[in-house]
């Protein structure tokens, strides 16, 4: 006996001393660590086809979110109406609702009532948290990749819905670095107006913004104002009477006064639609911009825009006699995909596997939920396979009811999105993330792969799980 | 081909009658069970009668409920023959076990294992139900449940929660959950496991009442004395092997 109790402490002096050593290990460590900078990485090779491969994640599980809510939804809907018909079916859906041990509970909730008669009686927290987490990433990563066309795609609707675009460099990214000088523009008009295709600048200009509210970087976009335009300017008016129209997202109301890159600017209209991240939008007339903001006011411009197809804007181009400078025709199509492609390799991967990982977390954590849930409910499930009900039947009561899980998850982690995905808006001006239904579907896949996913991988070995001998016996 | 195996291997054996009231309906044939080198069972051999209440008795340790879930198929013996209803368990399929125990035979545990979370009248017909014996749409399963309500005294808690019935309560209810398919065979281990002495008494009589309304061949592994009275026969076990009372 005393030998006993001599070992024990033995052992458990040296397991002690042994954490002790690691925790002092690990805090001079840390601190050292955290001193030097230290940082553990490993550099591997880009590889353009696993890229590709993740910029498509989030499309394909748009695809099977789709499917498995379609086939999910069908199939709790035929065990429900088929239970009309056979009890042993109504009993599957009976039981898959829920649970077998009564968990101290001795009283039934108006609300789990509801929960059972429609889907399951619980809330799958862990997986309800990997859908809101699959949709915010989804919705972030369509924002990212997609919000720095928004202004763009804006202005050049403002300037010439249809139009093609003539700029100094096809794949100039950013576009404010491109540059078309103001004499080729001249000759490009004068070539446009020769043939009746209208013709329009586009200036584009990073600056910044200061209200009372705060500060701002601006993506201003500088049109041709007809006069009598609210927005028009003349150089006889000066620099210290702009008009301009803020976007929405700044939050400055129409009336105010704002100082952009120092110039008195007052606001005459507020518009929507201009901003992308952290750059609020801002339309002004393109020579004040130039002249004021610019300073400069043979500044190149970014873009002529023409009404007309990218076969004639080439022939205008072309009459224009750019000489030496450089200059094409982009459609306006091939334009903005080039921008969305440049944005969506920046981070869209990057999203995608986070969508991924909170899959693979419900997942992990539906699988861990139904291993407690069988293991909670062993002997309940043991004294039904001594009684005679097949593991056939009870693997289907689990699928059914981590469909109806799934489901659940689906429905409340959708709700937490919409209203956690507009608060990220909250941290970057221009930032305006929203809720589609492809986001929806991303989370619901995420939902019911992690739900059905984790039963068939615990209910494959139920037998293992459930010891019909070992539990019916007290 | 385990199909065709399992339907051949399913037929009674031909030296246990089955057509009628005194036929074989289950059989321990020189039983040996060893369990982490201790001999719990040693050479058993007992049949009960179609028709009989056949009560075992014994000494904790005596081998009593081992002998009982070897019948019911939840052990296997090391040696000897064990014969259910006619038919040899050792010679069928898992599947086809399973089948026979669903159909024809009624388990009753020490410990009721009910589901606490379900309604008590879940528990009464749910593993029935599951199983293809209990249809809500067949009025003669409905009288039956609502007999066997009646009659083992939980008819007027049948839509409450289980968890908040007496432990009682929920004996009878784990009977009642045994017999509610029809069985020809119903294997009770304690089934009045710690309950009072007019708990007990109030089982076993309802007991008695449901047996003789349906003949039912009943084997009881129990203490009890209050069980004395409700069998035609007892067989004592003694250290792993079974004497005629």
């Amino acid at each position: 006996m005393s030998g006993h109790f001599g070992r024990a402490g033995r052992r458990g002096f040296a397991v002690g001393g042994g954490y002790l050593l690691v925790a002092a290990g690990l805090a001079v460590l840390g601190v050292s660590g955290a001193l030097s900078g230290l940082r553990v990485a490993h550099s591997f090779a880009f590889h353009p086809g696993l890229q590709d491969a993740l910029n498509e994640i989030d499309n394909v599980l748009a695809v099977a979110g789709a499917v498995l809510v379609v086939a999910t939804l069908t199939a709790v809907g035929l065990v429900k109406v088929g239970g009309f018909r056979s009890p042993r079916v109504a009993q599957v859906d009976s039981w898959s609702s829920r649970e077998f041990t009564d968990l101290g509970r001795r009283r039934r909730s108006r609300v789990r009532s509801v929960l059972v008669a429609v889907f399951a009686g619980g809330i799958p927290v862990v997986a309800s948290a990997g859908v809101c987490l699959a949709v915010l990433t989804t919705s972030i990563g369509t924002e990212v990749s997609s919000g720095p066309n928004r202004p763009i795609v804006a202005a050049l609707d403002r300037l010439a819905p249809g139009g093609e675009l003539v700029v100094g460099f096809s794949y100039a990214m950013p576009m404010v670095e491109d540059a078309v000088s103001l004499p080729l523009v001249s000759r490009i008009e004068a070539a446009a107006g020769a043939r009746g295709v209208g013709s329009h600048v586009l200036r584009l200009d990073l600056g910044s913004l200061s209200s009372s509210a705060g500060q701002y970087d601006i993506l201003g976009v500088g049109v041709s104002e007809p006069a009598g335009s609210p927005l028009a300017w003349s150089a006889a008016q000066g620099c210290g009477d702009i008009s301009a129209a803020v976007d929405r997202a700044a939050g400055i109301p129409a009336g105010s006064s704002v100082s952009i890159d120092g110039s008195p600017v007052r606001v005459v209209a507020v518009t929507s639609g201009l901003s992308a991240t952290n750059r609020i939008g801002v339309v002004m007339d393109q020579a004040a911009m130039a002249t004021c903001l610019e300073q400069d006011p043979s500044a190149p411009v970014q873009a002529v825009v023409l009404d007309t197809s990218a076969a004639q804007a080439r022939l205008i181009l072309a009459a224009a006699d750019r000489g030496a400078e450089p200059a094409v025709v982009v459609s306006r199509a091939r334009y903005l995909a080039n921008s969305e492609k440049f944005w969506t390799s920046n981070v869209k991967p990057i999203t995608n596997i986070l969508a991924l990982v909170s899959g693979l977390v419900a997942l992990i954590a539906m699988a861990g939920a139904v291993n407690g849930r069988l293991l909670r409910n062993r002997r309940e499930y043991a004294s039904k396979l001594a009684s005679g009900v097949s593991i056939g039947v009870l693997r289907s009561t689990e699928l059914l009811r981590a469909a109806k899980d799934g489901l659940v998850a689906s429905i409340i982690g959708s709700i937490l999105g919409l209203v956690v995905v507009p608060l990220t808006n909250m941290t970057e001006p221009g930032f305006d993330a929203g809720v589609s239904e492809k986001d929806i579907l991303v989370g619901c896949a995420v939902g019911l792969v992690g739900c059905l996913g984790g039963a068939l991988l615990r209910t494959a070995r139920l037998d293992r799980t459930v010891d019909v001998a070992e539990s019916t016996r007290i | 081909m385990t199909r065709r195996t399992k339907t051949a291997r399913l037929d009674p054996d031909p030296a246990s009658s089955m057509s009628g009231r005194g036929g074989v309906a289950a059989e321990l044939v020189g039983v040996t069970k060893t369990v982490n080198a201790t001999s719990i069972l040693d050479g058993v051999s007992l049949s009960v009668r179609t028709g009989e209440v056949v009560l075992i008795r014994g000494a904790s340790g005596s081998g009593k409920s081992s002998a009982l879930r070897l019948l019911a198929g939840i052990d296997s013996p090391d040696e000897g023959t064990v014969r259910l209803l006619g038919v040899d368990l050792a010679g069928v399929v898992p599947r086809a076990r399973s089948k026979l125990i669903r159909d024809r035979v009624g388990i009753g545990f020490q410990d009721p294992l009910l589901d606490n979370a379900l309604p008590v009248i879940e528990n009464l017909y749910g593993l029935a139900r599951v199983n293809g014996r209990f249809s809500e749409h067949r009025r003669a399963d409905r009288e039956r449940l609502a007999w066997l309500a009646d009659t083992l005294r939980v008819a007027h808690k049948l839509h409450g929660l289980t968890a908040v019935l007496s432990g009682g309560e929920k004996l009878r209810l784990a009977l009642g959950r045994a017999l509610m398919a029809r069985p020809d065979i119903v294997l009770l281990d304690e089934p009045t496991h710690m309950v009072d002495s007019a708990g007990k008494k109030a089982l076993y009589e309802s007991l008695a009442a449901i047996v003789a309304a349906e003949a039912v061949t009943v084997i009881v592994v129990s203490h009890d004395d209050e069980a004395r009275g409700f069998a035609h026969r007892e067989i004592i076990f003694d250290r792993g092997r079974a004497f005629p009372a």
